[in-house]
């Protein structure tokens, strides 16, 4: 083991001398100058890629959280139309046994909604906004 | 991307990061490759494309970094490394089905001043103008007579040779102020630079 160790020093004393660790800015720069290196265009194109990586990051975000908006709209979209053959007792049958499946917050809520009083279509929309509503509550029960 | 590592991304200064990833890379192919004049690498890369790739790798999650292990430089740091190597193997594969080719055409005979040896010579390749091991080792003997009797030098010469490389190590085992191994570095650096000078030049 100690023999390796001293046949490797060379490439101790590499691992040694690169390290820029303690080194200032400006001795940083004069040893560069030194070097011959082109830095600061290497800098500047670095520097573009960090922007257009946090940028395609960003964006990539948006495009996902679009995705995810986009196919809710469907799904409520699609129970919207499924609802359009139930006669107007299973619709209000449905409205009920949402409401009470619901979180408790959207049951209180929804407590002095009384669908006797609503025609069809607003018992439609009252149901997919519930529907909407509680994947909306169980999205932001899981992310606390 | 994770949300943690793109934090880490939006605060780093770049520019310094960009800068020490450089020197670490012309460093280090200076020491080993620098033996031919040019600090590129035997495929013709220069210090500044392996900067450029090694971030390039880590931007497009080619490499995972996680930041609670390591910090993002040291990182870097073993990409570059890698990439490095990759590059250096690469072209030692290419060298290597050149010299059979080469080995083919001529008859087995392997004394100097043949055909033979003529042609193995001829099928070197610029990597075999990398400063090798051996150099590096007979450099470090040399640094300890640069040294003399100065104990500090000595330190980190001994802590170089047990293969602790890190500056705040070598402090935190020889007693050091770590700036004071930042300085015996740069006497190392520019020490090592005239005893290779020595060994190699006939």
């Amino acid at each position: 083991m100690a023999s390796d160790k001293k046949d490797n020093v060379g490439y101790h004393l590499v691992d040694f001398l690169s390290d820029p660790e303690g080194m200032t800015e400006t001795e940083l720069d004069e040893e560069l100058d030194k070097m011959n290196v082109e830095v600061y265009s290497l800098v500047n194109r670095v520097k573009s890629m960090v922007n257009q990586a946090l940028e395609d990051d960003r964006l990539a975000w948006q495009e996902a959280a679009q995705a995810n908006w986009t196919a809710a709209l469907n799904r409520l979209q699609g129970i919207k139309s499924k609802l359009l053959n139930l006669p107007r007792a299973k619709l209000v049958e449905q409205f009920e046994e949402i409401k009470n499946a619901a979180g408790p917050k959207l049951s209180v809520a929804f407590r002095e909604v009384d669908p006797e009083k609503m025609d069809d279509d607003d018992i439609r929309d009252i149901i997919v906004n519930l529907i909407h509503l509680e994947n909306l509550e169980s999205d932001i029960d899981l992310n606390h | 991307m994770d949300p943690e590592v793109r934090r880490h991304i939006e605060q780093t200064n770049w520019e310094d990061l960009t800068k020490r990833l450089l020197f670490y890379v012309s460093t280090r192919l200076r020491l080993i490759y620098g033996h031919g004049g040019g600090i590129a690498l035997p495929g013709g890369q220069s210090p500044e494309d392996i900067v450029q790739e090694t971030v390039s790798r880590f931007l497009e999650g080619k490499r995972k970094w996680n930041p609670s292990r390591v910090t993002l430089f040291d990182f870097l740091v073993g990409v570059a490394r890698s990439l490095i190597s990759h590059h250096h193997e690469l072209k030692e594969t290419q060298s290597r089905e050149t010299r059979v080719l080469v080995h083919t055409n001529v008859p087995e005979d392997d004394t100097p001043g043949t055909r033979r040896q003529e042609a193995v010579d001829s099928a070197r390749t610029p990597e075999e103008a990398i400063i090798p091991l051996d150099t590096l080792n007979k450099a470090f003997k040399r640094l300890y007579e640069k040294a003399g009797e100065e104990e500090d030098y000595n330190l980190v010469l001994m802590c170089i040779e047990d293969g602790i490389t890190k500056s705040a190590e070598i402090a935190g085992e020889t007693g050091l102020d770590v700036l004071r191994v930042y300085a015996v570095k740069r006497r190392v650096l520019k020490d090592l630079e005239n005893v290779i000078k020595e060994i190699t030049t006939p």
